[in-house]
């Protein structure tokens, strides 16, 4: 059984990868679909600074040594044509598709730090 | 909590607020703020995998060469590339992986000199916790003989016994070896895999013995200097008993050009003496598998050409040479490295539980096939095995052996 | 008769010496006929002779004593029963009413007609209407002659009365005499009423003739001291069995082993009652020294803690008329007691036994120059009612409850204060000391048994009294006599008392002791090849006195002694060929016995006594056999029934069969129970050990087990399985299987505790989850309440902290209380918003662009991506 990675189009885009040590969880137990995560900004100095809910968090840019490629999976049908995931049977034929290569990813490794948001107010 | 579930538009004020409530310096920051925000489809990332490449296998992708998955139902997968084999393992991290399509980095950020914030909305396509592993490794070529040994070919005579149907031609066989085709094609001759009607065939042991056993015949018959083989000769003699693909193919393994050429320019061969003496032992010890050691090396220099010396180091691989301490003398066993396990722990267990000390001249032959361009045979002996010793001589035993 | 000891037959004529009068008189005073509604004493059965001797007049002193021969048992007896019953009602009543004697008989009248109504109705009426007769003789008599015995009667006992008394002691023989004692106050009351007809003298008078009664009876008493040594000299009057009963202990005809033993148990007792170190006091054993230099108890040999003597009970056992009650009257006296005999066999309620043992072992006599302690002898205790033995176990230990009815509250509170048991010695007399209702009094009390005078001895004493009373005896006669009493002192007395001396070579025919052989005697008659005096008997005779003891009753406990005890016997066996065949005896006893008692084919029975004589011959040796008492089959049964015990429990907690209980599972119990736990802490456990302690645990639970703390006798503790089915699969006396040590247990007791507790959780829970879904109101808010909060477990503190600001700010009611106390701020939530952007300072705004999003950040501490999969094509399909 071969399944073929073919190349989509002629140049590849490049993508990013933001590595978190620890998990996003909604507070609510929803989906986390469409939802706003939060800020990303980079200092001057090239820092990158991402902000979520109450936390503050410190990361760095770093070059992958092994890049990644960013995959996609595809089902064609015996007269290739692309069908849904969902039809896929046995009749059905997979490919992968590059549609990215990642090079770069940003981590944030340290632990966050919290914004205070309830400070009293000077008197 | 209704109001969560409507889109929120982050607006740059409250981004600004945000910066002052962390007590960030603005001024530091560059302009340009991306905010970050699931696309409507994060969860559903099981079509997306991260796939590692080395710097081969970038280059392999970004030139459009194709690359492949290759196995079976029940294999683990290898990658191929045209030329290279990789191991393909899924590794899990504690981190989440936000794939993030259109991020900037911050050398992309901090160009205009304005002062306000610029907001852009990023999508994070979806968090992943699993990438794929690559690590180049050997091609697995074991499977090669059990495909083709159904049909392996047997002589003429024989070939109305094979089955069609377990016939394999080229295309088949890459669909269930789980190699490059490169390495396939290159594996295919030093198997002594022959191209018959547009079918591989493997050869059968009786007939590969045979049909040697008639050429190296033919050196006595024509009273041929060793290095002084005609291969044309040879094979208009051999013409009606061995097709011409297999003798092509039979007598570039066990022969090479010797540099003396016949008048008319045509070059001559030489047997290679090595491998006609490994192959005339492992007849010998197909038929019987332990053997005094003397006995043996009579009967193996009876059975080779009077030209050629088998030396007791060529049996490395093929047979071990043990002292029997009970009755007293040194025997041959018969110990193929073809059968042993594929692993490289049931390897070394099964090594270890054959013979408890090796040499390291002993134990290469039957771990060569694991290394891979990572890992020497003293790579693995280091790994696996623990070394001692023993009157000046390296030894290598299990490591967890008492 | 001076120093005749109360057996019951006096007591009984004591309190009912009333009744007798009346009916002497009714029968008239000619009439020889006179009532005698106890059982002989033992005198008497055994010589029916010497009833004319005994209806010589009684002393008029000892009146107490008055034997009441029988001559025919002319009135019934069950009048003697009922009455009884009515006297000791009637003997409380007296105490309520008064003191008068004359009341009693007034008071007692209406009580005879009401309670005897099923008796024979002419004689109530005779002996009321005598009653009457003889209250109206009185009245206008004087009251002199009458009322002295009378008092006496009521007022003066031999026992602890149930009336308020003094005790005082006969000088004669040491008698305890318990004298009425007539309050003052009551007399008064009876003198401020004005004269009626209930006294027909006035009371002054009464009082002063009561105390000239009382005067003169002190005086007859201390008068018949002095006469008891002229008695005597009249041949006749006096028994010789009483006469000649040892009066020191040098006397004493028992064993010198048997007497030692016990008079050094009974000096154990100094320390207890006389409060003086009886080490000093010993002459056995210990060196004076010793207890010299320690006084403290516990260093005295044979006394627990406490100062008590080990066995804080004496059991003297022996046939009848070894002079038991004798030995132990004298020790007692001896060791400076005052002795309190106490008839236990006599039927009385256990309520009366108690009393009269408080009285006897509480209280003292404050009277007499040199108080004396009490020392209970209870006489016959084999006779007693297994209730009564109970109690007097109870009482030794202390463990008895006192009835508060019963005592006066003076001693109740002593009793309270210490009840460290019985602070007196009690003796116990008995015949046989295996008697089934002796069982538990034999193992904790000093057992001495008693053995029989040797004749040669024997007849040196008889010669001796012979010799005193100057008459001739042929020693051998003598010799004779005393081999076919059996030894029994009182029997030999009598006879030569009767016979008035014995000549050479007369033949004396006594009349065979009819006493129930001892077990142990039958067994030995078995296992014993007997002899006369010239050598073993023959054959025939053998077989009739085999045969004679098989009938003898207790069949199976006889076959129980023979087979336990034939191994031990010494005999001639070849080839175990004598043994098989007594074995197959065994096996035809078995089979008869069986068949006769499965069918009950009777007619079967007699053929089983033969056993007897073939196992006779095969096993009787010539040497006296040392015999001991079956215990196996006992022990077996007991083991029997506590295992079922086990199995039945077992099979209700677990459900399986119990077949399958002992065949399956409890041999291998052990093994199953025992999986290789080292004895660590639990959380030093590897995951197979807890794995293993799991299932140890669903085991136990599964099965019912439990595991229950036991203390050993050396005072450790063991944990022991409960119910014991470990002990169903073991085998007594093997090799002991590895079991877990004693940490682990503790371990596994505390994860059955909490298994169990889980367990009753699940249900609690399921009970309570059906309550909350029939009550759907409850549910909704809780999770909502759950949603809020999403602090789960895994959280770092410092989030958990936080997650409640953003609760609390998002809703806007709740922002009210966020601000609550601020003076400053306190606005509209739509003002707040508006003005927000602009501050500089901390505004909800802000906060709320913070609290914004859904997601939050979870930081992990560690990192890791070492776990490597491998792929399948499938799953990239």
């Amino acid at each position: 059984m071969i399944i073929r990675i073919k190349k989509d189009g002629e140049d590849t885009n490049e993508w990013a990868i933001i590595e978190l040590q620890g998990d996003l969880e909604s507070r609510t137990n929803q989906s986390l679909n469409d939802q706003f995560i939060g800020d990303l900004h980079y200092t001057k100095t090239g820092t990158p600074i991402l902000i979520v809910g109450h936390h503050i968090l410190y990361g760095k840019e770093v070059s992958l040594d092994k890049p990644f490629a960013v995959l996609e999976k595809i089902h064609y049908n015996e007269n290739d044509q692309v069908v849904d995931k969902s039809m896929s049977d046995s009749r059905t034929r997979t490919e992968y598709t590059v549609r990215a290569i990642v090079k770069k990813k940003l981590v944030f490794r340290v632990r966050p730090k919290p914004i205070i948001a309830n400070v009293p107010k000077m008197v | 909590m209704a109001d969560v579930k409507e889109k929120y538009r982050r607006t740059a004020d409250d981004v600004q607020k945000v910066i002052t409530l962390s007590k960030l310096d603005e001024t530091e920051l560059t302009e340009i703020t991306q905010v970050l925000q699931f696309s409507p489809e994060s969860d559903q990332t099981s079509h997306i995998k991260l796939l590692e490449l080395d710097s081969h296998l970038l280059q392999a992708v970004k030139e459009g060469d194709s690359l492949t998955f290759r196995g079976s139902e029940e294999e683990s997968v290898v990658l191929c590339s045209r030329n290279r084999t990789y191991d393909l393992q899924e590794a899990e991290t504690s981190n989440s992986l936000l794939l993030v399509p259109d991020c900037k980095f911050s050398k992309e950020t901090g160009s205009s000199a304005g002062t306000c914030r610029i907001l852009q909305e990023t999508t994070v396509k979806g968090v992943f916790y699993t990438y794929f592993e690559v690590s180049q490794c050997r091609p697995r070529l074991n499977k090669l003989h059990k495909v083709l040994a159904s049909s392996a070919f047997n002589g003429k005579e024989c070939e109305s016994l094979v089955d069609q149907t377990t016939l394999y031609n080229w295309e088949k066989l890459v669909q269930e070896i789980q190699a490059s085709e490169d390495e396939l094609r290159e594996a295919l001759s030093s198997y002594l895999i022959v191209n018959i009607n547009g079918y591989l065939r493997s050869l059968t042991f009786e007939y590969e013995t045979h049909a040697l056993s008639l050429m190296l015949d033919l050196i006595d018959e024509n009273s041929w200097e060793m290095d002084e083989i005609d291969k044309e000769m040879s094979f208009s003699l051999l013409e009606e008993l061995i097709p011409d693909s297999v003798f092509q193919v039979l007598f570039h393994a066990y022969a090479e050009p010797s540099g003396k050429t016949k008048e008319n320019g045509e070059s001559l061969f030489r047997y290679n003496e090595e491998k006609v003496c490994k192959f005339l032992a492992k007849v010998l010890l197909a038929a019987s598998p332990v053997n005094k050691y003397d006995e043996f090396m009579e009967a193996w220099k009876i059975g080779t050409p009077d030209c050629m010396e088998p030396k007791d180091s060529w049996l490395g691989g093929i047979a071990l040479i043990v002292f029997n301490t009970r009755k007293n003398v040194k025997e041959i066993i018969s110990y193929p490295a073809a059968d042993l396990p594929d692993g490289i722990n049931q390897r070394f267990e099964e090594l270890f539980k054959t013979k408890e000390k090796w040499t390291i001249e002993e134990i290469t032959p039957y771990i060569f096939d694991l290394t891979t361009t990572k890992t020497n045979v003293n790579g693995l002996l280091t790994k696996y095995a623990r070394s001692s010793m023993s009157n000046g001589i390296k030894y290598y035993s299990s490591k967890h052996c008492k | 008769m001076a120093d005749e000891f109360p057996d019951p037959d006096e007591e009984f004529d004591l309190v009912h010496e009333d009744e007798y009068e009346i009916l002497r008189e009714i029968e008239g005073k000619s009439c020889k006929k006179q009532l005698n509604f106890s059982q002989t004493s033992e005198v008497s059965t055994a010589k029916p002779t010497s009833q004319r001797i005994e209806v010589a007049p009684i002393p008029l002193d000892q009146s107490q004593s008055v034997n009441l021969p029988t001559q025919n048992g002319l009135d019934k007896p069950s009048t003697t029963s009922n009455k009884r019953t009515i006297e000791d009602l009637f003997g409380d009543l007296k105490d309520l009413i008064g003191d008068e004697d004359f009341q009693d008989v007034a008071c007692c009248e209406p009580k005879v007609k009401k309670l005897c109504w099923d008796q024979e109705v002419e004689i109530i009426k005779k002996i009321v209407a005598g009653r009457k007769r003889e209250a109206d003789k009185w009245k206008p008599m004087n009251v002199n002659s009458n009322l002295p015995r009378d008092s006496k009667k009521d007022s003066i006992s031999m026992r602890v009365p149930n009336w308020n008394f003094v005790a005082v002691t006969r000088c004669s023989d040491s008698q305890r005499l318990y004298i009425r004692v007539k309050s003052d106050s009551k007399c008064t009351v009876v003198k401020s009423r004005p004269a009626s007809g209930l006294l027909s003298v006035s009371f002054s008078k009464l009082k002063a003739e009561a105390e000239e009664i009382m005067v003169n009876a002190a005086k007859k008493m201390s008068e018949a001291s002095g006469n008891s040594e002229l008695i005597p000299a009249a041949f006749g009057h006096e028994l010789w069995v009483d006469k000649y009963r040892p009066h020191k202990y040098m006397e004493l005809l028992s064993e010198e082993g048997v007497n030692r033993t016990f008079l050094r148990w009974l000096k154990l007792w100094d320390k207890i009652v006389f409060h003086r170190d009886p080490v000093r006091r010993r002459i056995m054993k210990t060196a004076p020294k010793f207890g010299d230099k320690k006084k403290s108890n516990t260093a005295v040999e044979g006394l627990d803690e406490k100062g008590f003597p080990v066995p804080r009970i004496v059991l003297l056992s022996g046939p009848p008329g070894l002079g038991k009650t004798t030995l132990a009257h004298l020790a007692a006296k001896h060791a400076g007691y005052n002795v309190i005999d106490v008839n236990a066999s006599s039927d009385r309620g256990t309520k009366e036994f108690k009393a009269a043992l408080y009285s006897a072992t509480q209280m003292k006599a404050v009277m007499g120059k040199n108080p004396k302690p009490n020392c209970l002898v209870m006489d016959e205790v084999d006779g007693a009612p297994p209730a009564s033995i109970d109690i007097l176990l109870k009482f030794i230990h202390g463990k008895l409850e006192e009835d508060t009815d019963q005592l006066p509250k003076r001693k109740k509170k002593k009793e309270k204060k210490e009840s460290t048991g019985c602070r007196r010695p009690i003796i116990c007399i008995c015949n046989d000391a295996y008697a089934p209702s002796l069982r538990a009094l034999r193992q904790i009390a000093l057992v001495i048994p008693v053995c029989g005078v040797s004749a040669g001895r024997l007849a040196g004493r008889l010669m001796e009294i012979l010799h005193r009373q100057g008459l001739n005896a042929d020693p051998s006669a003598l010799v004779s006599l005393a081999e076919q009493s059996g030894c029994d002192v009182r029997a030999c007395l009598g006879a030569l008392q009767y016979m008035g001396g014995i000549k050479a070579g007369q033949k004396v025919s006594i009349a065979p002791k009819d006493v129930r052989r001892g077990i142990f005697d039958c067994w030995r008659e078995i296992l014993q090849v007997p002899r006369d005096k010239i050598g073993p008997m023959n054959i025939k005779e053998r077989i009739q006195r085999i045969l004679q003891v098989a009938y003898g009753g207790e069949t199976d406990l006889l076959v129980r002694g023979v087979f336990h005890n034939y191994p031990e016997i010494l005999f001639r066996d070849e080839g175990m060929e004598t043994v098989a065949a007594a074995l197959d005896w065994f096996q035809l006893y078995d089979v008869l016995n069986d068949t006769v008692m499965s069918q009950q084919t009777w007619n079967l029975m007699p053929y089983s006594n033969y056993a007897f004589v073939a196992w006779h011959f095969a096993f009787a040796g010539i040497q006296n056999p040392k015999l001991t008492y079956p215990t196996v089959e006992n022990e077996v049964n007991q083991k029997l029934a506590r295992t079922n015990a086990i199995l039945r429990v077992t099979r209700q907690a677990s459900g399986i069969d119990k077949m399958a209980l002992v065949f399956d599972l409890a041999p291998l119990l052990t093994d199953l129970l025992t999986p290789s736990l080292r004895s660590v802490s639990y959380h030093l456990f590897s995951h197979a050990e807890r794995a293993d302690l799991v299932r140890l645990v669903n085991v136990l639970l599964d099965l019912g087990l439990n595991l229950f703390q036991d203390k050993t006798p050396e005072g450790g503790y063991v944990y022991n399985l409960e119910p014991n089915l470990e002990e169903v699969g073991t085998f007594p006396n093997c090799r002991t299987r590895r079991s877990l040590t004693y940490a682990v247990k503790q371990i596994l007791v505390r994860e059955i505790e909490a298994a169990r507790l889980k367990k009753y959780e699940v249900v609690a829970t399921a009970i309570s989850d059906s309550n909350i879904k029939a009550g759907a109101s409850v549910k909704p808010p809780e999770t909502q309440k759950n949603s809020d909060t999403p602090s789960t477990p895994t959280v770092p503190n410092h989030l958990v902290r936080l997650q409640p600001i953003t609760t609390q700010v998002t809703p806007e009611s709740h922002q009210y209380l966020d601000f609550f106390g601020r003076l400053v701020v306190k606005k509209s939530p739509q003002n707040q918003e508006s003005t927000g952007g602009q501050n500089n300072s901390v505004s909800p705004g802000t906060r709320q662009a913070l609290s914004r999003s859904d997601v939050w950040f979870k930081y992990k501490e560690g990192y890791s991506n070492a776990v490597r999969r491998k792929v399948r094509i499938r799953d990239l399909q």
